[in-house]
């Protein structure tokens, strides 16, 4: 599968932005600030971190898994929303309505 | 400063929000000849022009750009956000209540006519124009089959679910899982394609991208304020009724000030946290093909245990936030979406969870789970994993993060004002121009789709309003 920088998805960030309260917008600019400093080891410790939040208690837990629910959303509706990785997971899917006068 | 909008009439009802119950109640208003306007926050779609794809659907149809969280981020919660409400997203199941439901509900909040004998008479009438079907065996996919191998091993009942459908041409390739972002062919029976023409055809007068910030309770009537494509707007009526759901009704409520005089406000928030289940096949499944959700578990004993079983699949982008992990071991799992089948328990939780506004007016989303609603949602995976495991699964991903689609409670219903919101007769307790009827007056969280008793609900509600006027 293509990566996601060679997929070419952030073409379609104003789509996944344009409706993103705008308090929401501003704190997820924030995050992407601060996470553009890390370096990838950091980076990748981070996310190791960020798939055990769902599991961690409290106070510690709870900004870990907010930040997780929001860069998954980001990356994921960015990657597999994007038509040629669609492509690749054979993701086709339609309605019929010939029968209403209109293409399917 | 305020703009007025052209009222040259003086309105009896405003009712704000446009799903099951707010179209229901505005039908049943306008054909009794009661002057109506409808306002909603989301924007007016219809069949030829809802979002062709899930990234638009997922961000253009719902709050938030696609979903809120709970303050603690252990609960995601999808809520639509255009004309029709949920039911032009969701997947139309229609459940009527049981006894066990009703009878939780008349103990804890003292209202005489929650049993199913005296609700009947509303399901009934509901359910006289409402197509409800069941997807035919033909047309189990392979997704289904799975579902009801694993629980015929195990000695678990099933059943087919109920929908608000018709003429879905599954024969001709139609695939359900489209209609997760609006019906483009209106087989769905949403609000959108019954009770909101009906009710325009009684001359309702509808209003969209109007978001509600606050309601006025006068002496003689009630004053609605928010905000109309930038402009501020204001709206005056005899009665106002609040059909936004929990969080809609809950912040309007807040906002405009009632939670002194309201002390149950924001509380008794449940919402059926729903845990999926994703398993691999060796053989290709193809869920996302045809009826992606057909049956539904019915044994008497999950009932008891406040677990609920359906089969049920999900988009691509949705199933990638459910799968676990990332980077290049979460796209090998991708690459395998058509491998997968999915079944998802929903829990019957605990209603302590408290709607707030933080300090900028925000909405804030307090939904711990109990000890006992770990417990569910923990044996629900388990029987779940049993079921993929003797239906021949290769491997099972159960997913730890959960959602809410069933938003209830908020502004709940009881006989008692210090622990209720709104009353026996669908008004608000002390102002007798508010009415609210959807789920956001639930005392508990029934353990069954709430859509059909929404519906019902809200059209016993409709004739407590019209003795009223």
């Amino acid at each position: 599968m293509l990566s996601f920088s060679r997929s070419q998805c952030t073409s379609e960030l104003s789509r996944v932005l344009e409706y993103l309260p705008a308090s929401d917008f501003k704190s997820l600019q924030l995050l992407l600030i601060l996470l553009s400093f890390l370096p990838k080891i950091i980076l990748l410790g981070l996310a190791k971190l960020l798939e055990w939040s769902p599991r961690l208690p409290g106070l510690f837990g709870s900004p870990l898994r907010l930040i997780r629910i929001g860069l998954r959303g980001l990356i994921f509706s960015l990657y597999y929303g994007h038509r040629p990785v669609l492509d690749v997971i054979d993701y086709r899917v339609s309605v019929y309505t010939e029968d209403l006068g209109k293409k399917s | 400063m305020i703009f007025l909008q052209n009222q040259t009439t003086r309105l009896d009802f405003i009712i704000i929000g446009s799903g099951v119950s707010g179209s229901r109640i505005a039908y049943e208003l306008a054909r009794s000849g009661a002057r109506c306007l409808l306002l909603e926050a989301g924007k007016a779609y219809q069949d030829s022009t809802f979002p062709k794809n899930e990234l638009d659907s997922s961000s253009q149809l719902f709050w938030g750009g696609g979903i809120e969280v709970s303050q603690d981020g252990t609960l995601g919660f999808l809520r639509a956000k255009c004309l029709g409400g949920t039911s032009v997203v969701n997947q139309a199941l229609l459940n009527r209540f049981d006894e066990l439901a009703f009878q939780d509900w008349k103990s804890r909040s003292g209202i005489a006519y929650f049993s199913t004998k005296e609700m009947a008479p509303f399901y009934d009438e509901i359910e006289k124009n409402l197509s409800v079907n069941s997807i035919a065996e033909e047309h189990f996919n392979l997704n289904s089959q799975i579902f009801i191998v694993g629980f015929n091993k195990l000695g678990y009942q099933w059943e087919p679910l109920h929908r608000a459908q018709k003429d879905c041409k599954l024969e001709k390739g139609t695939d359900c899982i489209v209609c997760l972002g609006g019906c483009p062919r209106n087989s769905k029976q949403s609000a959108l394609v019954t009770t909101i023409p009906w009710a325009k055809s009684k001359g309702l007068e509808i209003k969209t991208e109007v978001e509600v910030h606050s309601v006025i309770h006068e002496k003689d009537f009630v004053r609605v304020l928010g905000y109309g494509k930038g402009s501020k707007i204001e709206f005056i009526a005899k009665k106002v009724v609040l059909a936004s759901g929990t969080f809609g009704n809950t912040t309007i409520l807040l906002r405009s000030g009632y939670q002194e005089k309201l002390p149950a406000l924001g509380s008794a928030f449940s919402c059926h946290p729903q845990y999926m289940t994703y398993a691999l096949f060796e053989d290709r499944i193809n869920s996302h093909k045809g009826a992606f959700q057909a049956v539904e578990g019915s044994d008497a004993y999950f009932r008891e245990q406040g677990l609920k079983f359906e089969n049920v699949f999900a988009p691509p982008i949705a199933t990638a936030m459910l799968l676990p992990g990332f980077g290049q071991s979460h796209q090998k799992l991708m690459k395998k979406y058509g491998y997968f089948a999915s079944i998802e328990v929903a829990i019957r939780d605990e209603p302590v969870g408290k709607i707030k506004l933080n300090s900028n007016g925000k909405i804030q989303i307090q939904k711990p789970l109990t000890d006992l609603d770990k417990k569910k949602a923990k044996q629900g995976l388990e029987i779940v994993k049993d079921v993929f495991e003797e239906s021949g699964a290769k491997e099972v991903f159960p997913c730890m993060q959960g959602f809410g689609l069933h938003l209830m409670g908020g502004c709940p219903m009881g006989s008692n004002p210090t622990t209720s919101v709104v009353g026996s007769d669908f008004k608000v307790h002390g102002y007798p121009h508010m009415y609210v009827a959807d789920s956001s007056i639930f005392p508990t969280a029934p353990g069954i789709n709430p859509s059909f008793t929404i519906m019902a609900l809200s059209l016993k509600a409709s004739q407590e309003m019209l003795k009223a006027l």
